[in-house]
């Protein structure tokens, strides 16, 4: 486990990968996002599963202050669903990785105070393009946080996923992996 | 009894425009799919069922068998073309020619949702059985797309799999999609 702390700030840099059992992933997701919003941090969501609505929605049922967060939607775009416009959101049209860096690096910008992206999910993401991009995506949202546009990183991934090799690899670039029990019985 | 507790527990615990996924073994199956139905045409639901296992004929005479509403009910029949020409005359039944034709269920489905007014949901039966018949990958999207769609229009949904060998990534994947994974029968 590496913790690294920023040259020239006060706030620590940290890059989390948390393992999550797969029928509990969102719960855990949103379990992650509340804990951190409650604790006076910002955020960008950057949605592949969900649309924007809906993770809204699902978050302030899990009790998360959605009032904290920007949300990047890559779901709506990548299945061709009409957009609704919303000023909390960016609407990424496809999975890009310089699309979706871009649309992150945007609303960070908009943020102030100790900042973090949440990332669900790259293994989707994988679905859409080779894992090369998948991998490029991963790497430009890690720069965010080397080039100190945000403090924390995290990325949710499925347990039953970790073994993949592009997850591996993630799992080295990372700072701590939390591993997350199973909820659902 | 006690499975019709248990879902419509699990059921109230969730955000309207819920999805979720009823993991049952084959032998289960049809018990766990009526326990469902009767619950959703109980109240005030309209359904969508989209059947990858039964042609509509056969679901309809077995959902009236059992109490079941099919008034309140439309179907998207991906197995009778396969085997025979269909009546076409049913306006609440679509069939799609077969269970790989993802690109023609996608738009039967988006038309349904335009058509069935009012509080729905979307039943898929099962998506194990549509697994067998197209490529996993071009799955996961075609799911992750109507998922979507069914989430930007506050549409419920439950989607039945098979407790059988399956792939593991992504039998992983599609379970994250949905909000709560039940498991119902005798595993």
């Amino acid at each position: 486990m590496r913790k690294t702390v920023s040259k020239r700030s006060t706030h620590p840099k940290l890059r989390i990968m948390m393992v999550t059992p797969s029928a509990d992933y969102f719960e855990w997701g949103a379990a992650m996002v509340k804990m951190l919003t409650d604790a006076g941090r910002s955020g960008v969501y950057v949605s592949f599963h969900r649309p924007f609505e809906n993770v809204v929605k699902v978050l302030k049922h899990y009790g998360v202050n959605t009032n904290k967060l920007f949300f990047v939607d890559v779901a709506t775009g990548v299945t061709g669903t009409k957009i609704k416009k919303n000023l909390k959101c960016v609407h990424v049209p496809k999975a890009d990785p310089v699309l979706i860096d871009n649309a992150v690096h945007k609303l960070l910008k908009k943020l102030n105070g100790t900042k973090f992206i949440f990332v669900d999910s790259l293994t989707l993401h994988s679905f859409y393009k080779p894992v090369s991009e998948t991998k490029r995506l991963s790497k430009l949202l890690i720069e965010r946080i080397d080039n100190e546009h945000a403090n924390y990183i995290v990325f949710n991934v499925a347990s039953e996923l970790a073994d993949l090799g592009f997850i591996k690899s993630l799992s080295k670039d990372v700072d701590e992996v939390i591993v997350m029990p199973q909820k659902t019985g | 009894m006690i499975l019709q507790q248990k879902l419509e527990d699990e059921i109230r615990k969730l955000p309207e425009g819920w999805i979720m996924l009823l993991e049952t073994t084959a032998e289960d199956s049809m018990e766990v799919t009526l326990t469902a139905l009767k619950i959703l045409t109980g109240s005030d639901y309209e359904g969508i069922i989209i059947s990858a296992s039964r042609p509509y004929n056969n679901l309809a005479q077995i959902y009236k068998q059992n109490g079941i509403d099919v008034g309140k009910l439309h179907f998207i029949d991906c197995i009778s073309s396969a085997y025979s020409k269909p009546d076409k005359g049913n306006d609440r039944v679509v069939y799609v020619d077969n269970v790989a034709s993802l690109t023609d269920l996608s738009v039967a489905i988006n038309n349904m949702i335009q058509e069935v007014t009012g509080k729905k949901f979307i039943f898929i039966d099962s998506i194990t059985t549509m697994l067998i018949h197209n490529k996993p990958e071009v799955f996961v999207k075609f799911v992750h797309s109507v998922l979507t769609k069914m989430r930007v229009h506050s549409i419920s949904g439950l989607l039945i799999s098979l407790e059988v060998e399956m792939d593991k990534s992504i039998k992983a994947e599609i379970t994250q999609l949905c909000d709560k994974v039940v498991k119902v029968g005798n595993f």
